[in-house]
């Protein structure tokens, strides 16, 4: 059975790059382009991977990982971000999140992480 | 000084009895003590020959004298009675000397010096004269009448301390002037406009002027041109009050430079207490005022730079805070200008990647693919064009290309600039206004620049689907166009950030994305246009921002 990832972007091109490399990876992609829908989305399925960024309009990818590190304790956590200082790193792993990685990123070592965590 | 002066002056400051004599011996001058012993007044005395005042029996002794004194210049002492004006004699013992002459240089005068003997004195006559008939009764009334004159000079309202006796202490008095080093000077307050009669060499030391240049001359010619001085009015007063004083003045010397002149003046009066005379004591104090204006001046400096030094320090504190300020701004910057670069680099690295490795990408997505990495290539440049913008204004080096423009017509080319990016800028634009046309002198697109980062802001704080509204108005030589979104509002705490380089408004729970330069470089643009742009904006109901743009940049 095929993987479901949650995928959650805001930029139109991100989503495109993402949702096209996971698909053709054999991944089952869900898309959120912004925390509030990610949420909600959270709230009703179960996914097997969460792939987040953190700038995101209306609720951010920090919330997005604490909700759903609460509500799924064992939910593999990916979270993507441009944003690279190490402040922001550790608050996302503090919230929960299981990785990190920045933009630019190399596309090979995100599926190695994803693969990683299941 | 001649010896006139020089006499008058002496005859002022002893109480002896002084005469001068030509070398025949007739009266030339007699001191003031001389006058009023002698009961005389001068013009009964001047010019008269001692012989006719002098006892007929002592007339032989005292021209003795006299001849011993002018051949063979020797002095000695002689005792001989004078007769007093009231009749009676007084007992009296002279000592005389020779002196050159004031008006003839290789003539002479004689200066006696005169005591008046006390009833021992009067005794050692007795004796001396033992074998002449001299009559004591006289001797009572005249002493009294003597202690009378003493009393008398007693009760002068200016009396010297000393009196002097003799010869000796004349000279020591004398020396003791002309090695002083205070300037003296006696000024003759009987004569109009109280001439100097006398000055010591110190003065002439002092003020470079020589005695002859100053004598017969009021002193107020040390003044220059300065006789408003604050000092002269108490001076003034003084003199009029026949008072001693003690001034500080302004005073040059013949050579034209400035000196500070302590001034004490004493008033000698005579018997009937009528001001004669003033003595004059100046001395140069100009290092002293000088150092004590130095040292105002120099605390006047210390104050100042005191001062200086606080508003540095403020400075200082100032500039530190702005420092810490600029390098927030520039961390801030830094993050959100690799934030900026990271996404579209992310995409086009991505899809480059993606490209080269799958060969199974359809023609369509590859095309699409490749679509992409060229629109973030160019979100890119954008970005780097929006920096060199700012760098460019800051710099000073941005210029106007300005003509008559109708702005209509700008505001409808910005409009259709933003939604030509129809996916990124989906908020639908209402322009709302009653020309057809406003000519403005500008730079048409330098307007369209800051139209657009108007847009995109407006863009960026709103639901992609609310309206952005463009009003066009007119009032007198200016137009206004107000931009405004219903977007979630900005903060009152930074409103007066907003226009500042790289700053970013914060909201919690959500990050707006931005290089914190468009509105820098909206503001930046309209004040080149010598215009305004200002906001008004209220939290969860949006905000406007406001250009205002004379039609007539340089009116
Ligand atoms: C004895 C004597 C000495 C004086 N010496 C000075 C002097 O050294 N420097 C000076 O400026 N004024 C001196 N004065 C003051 C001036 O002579 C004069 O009295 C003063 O300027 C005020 O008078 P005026 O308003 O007529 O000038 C002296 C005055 C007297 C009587």
């Amino acid at each position: 059975m095929s993987k479901t990832i949650l995928l959650v972007e805001d930029e139109d091109s991100m989503q495109i790059l993402l949702t096209y490399v996971l698909k053709s990876k054999g991944f089952v992609v869900h898309l959120a382009s912004n925390g509030k829908d990610a949420i909600s989305l959270l709230q009703t399925s179960e996914f097997d991977v969460l792939c987040t960024d953190i700038m995101l309009p209306e609720v951010n990818g920090i919330e997005v990982c604490a909700y759903a590190r609460k509500k799924y304790p064992d939910l593999p956590i990916i979270v993507i971000s441009s944003k690279s200082q190490e402040k922001e790193i550790e608050t996302a792993l503090e919230v929960g999140a299981n990785d990190y990685i920045t933009k630019p990123f190399d596309v090979d070592y995100l599926l190695q992480i994803i693969k990683k965590y299941l | 000084m001649n010896n006139t002066e020089w006499f008058d002056f002496v005859s002022e400051v002893t109480d002896d009895i002084i005469t001068r004599h030509t070398l025949g011996g007739l009266f030339l001058q007699v001191s003031r003590n001389g006058i009023l012993s002698f009961g005389y007044s001068s013009e009964e005395i001047i010019t008269q020959s001692p012989y006719s005042f002098i006892h007929e029996d002592d007339i032989a002794i005292v021209k003795n004298n006299h001849t011993i004194l002018i051949n063979e210049r020797k002095s000695e002492w002689v005792k001989y009675r004078l007769k007093h004006k009231k009749g009676h004699y007084l007992f009296l013992q002279s000592y005389g000397k020779l002196i050159h002459s004031a008006t003839d240089p290789l003539g002479y005068e004689i200066i006696l010096y005169t005591k008046i003997l006390n009833d021992e004195d009067n005794k050692t006559i007795s004796c001396d004269l033992n074998s002449s008939e001299l009559r004591y009764n006289n001797d009572v009334t005249s002493q009294k009448n003597i202690d009378e004159s003493w009393e008398n000079s007693h009760h002068q309202h200016h009396k010297l301390p000393i009196p002097y006796n003799t010869e000796e202490e004349i000279r020591i008095l004398y020396r003791a002037i002309n090695s002083s080093t205070n300037g003296i000077t006696v000024a003759d307050c009987r004569k109009p406009d109280m001439p100097l009669m006398f000055v010591n060499p110190a003065f002439e030391a002092m003020t470079g002027y020589a005695i002859d240049e100053v004598v017969g001359k009021n002193c107020r010619f040390l003044q220059g041109t300065e006789n408003d001085q604050p000092a002269l009015d108490t001076l003034r007063k003084a003199i009029r009050m026949a008072e001693p004083v003690v001034v500080t003045l302004r005073n040059y010397k013949k050579d034209g430079t400035l000196f500070w002149n302590k001034l004490e003046l004493a008033p000698v009066r005579d018997s009937d207490g009528i001001l004669t005379h003033y003595i004059g004591i100046a001395s140069d104090i100009s290092s002293e005022v000088i150092s004590r204006n130095q040292i105002s001046e120099l605390n006047l400096m210390l104050a100042e730079t005191n001062d200086q030094l606080r508003i540095e320090r403020d400075r200082e504190r100032e500039y530190a805070k702005s420092l810490e300020k600029i390098n927030e701004l520039k961390d801030d910057f830094v993050s959100s200008v690799s934030h900026e670069f990271r996404t579209p680099l992310a995409s086009i690295i991505g899809f480059a990647q993606t490209l080269l490795k799958d060969n199974t990408i359809s023609e369509h997505l590859r095309e699409k693919f490749i679509h992409i990495i060229f629109n973030d290539g160019k979100r890119l440049a954008r970005i780097v064009e929006d920096m060199l913008d700012i760098a460019r204004i800051e710099s000073g080096k941005s210029t106007l290309f300005a003509e008559n423009h109708d702005i209509v017509s700008i505001i409808k080319d910005a409009m259709s600039a933003f939604s030509y990016d129809k996916e990124k800028n989906t908020n639908p634009l209402n322009f709302i206004t009653p020309f057809s046309e406003v000519f403005v002198e500008c730079d048409k697109d330098k307007i369209i620049q800051v139209l657009l980062n108007l847009l995109t802001n407006a863009q960026k704080f709103s639901p992609s689907d609310e309206e952005i509204i463009i009003r066009l108005s007119e009032e007198d030589d200016k137009i206004h166009i107000s931009v405004k979104d219903n977007g979630i509002g900005i903060h009152l705490d930074d409103i007066p950030h907003l226009f500042e380089k790289f700053y970013r408004v914060k909201h919690p729970g959500q990050e707006i994305r931005g290089t914190g330069l468009g509105l820098p470089i909206a503001k930046n643009l309209v004040e080149l246009h010598g215009g305004t742009i200002s906001v008004i904006s209220t939290i969860g109901h949006g905000s406007e921002f406001i250009v205002s743009l004379p039609k007539n940049m340089y009116e």
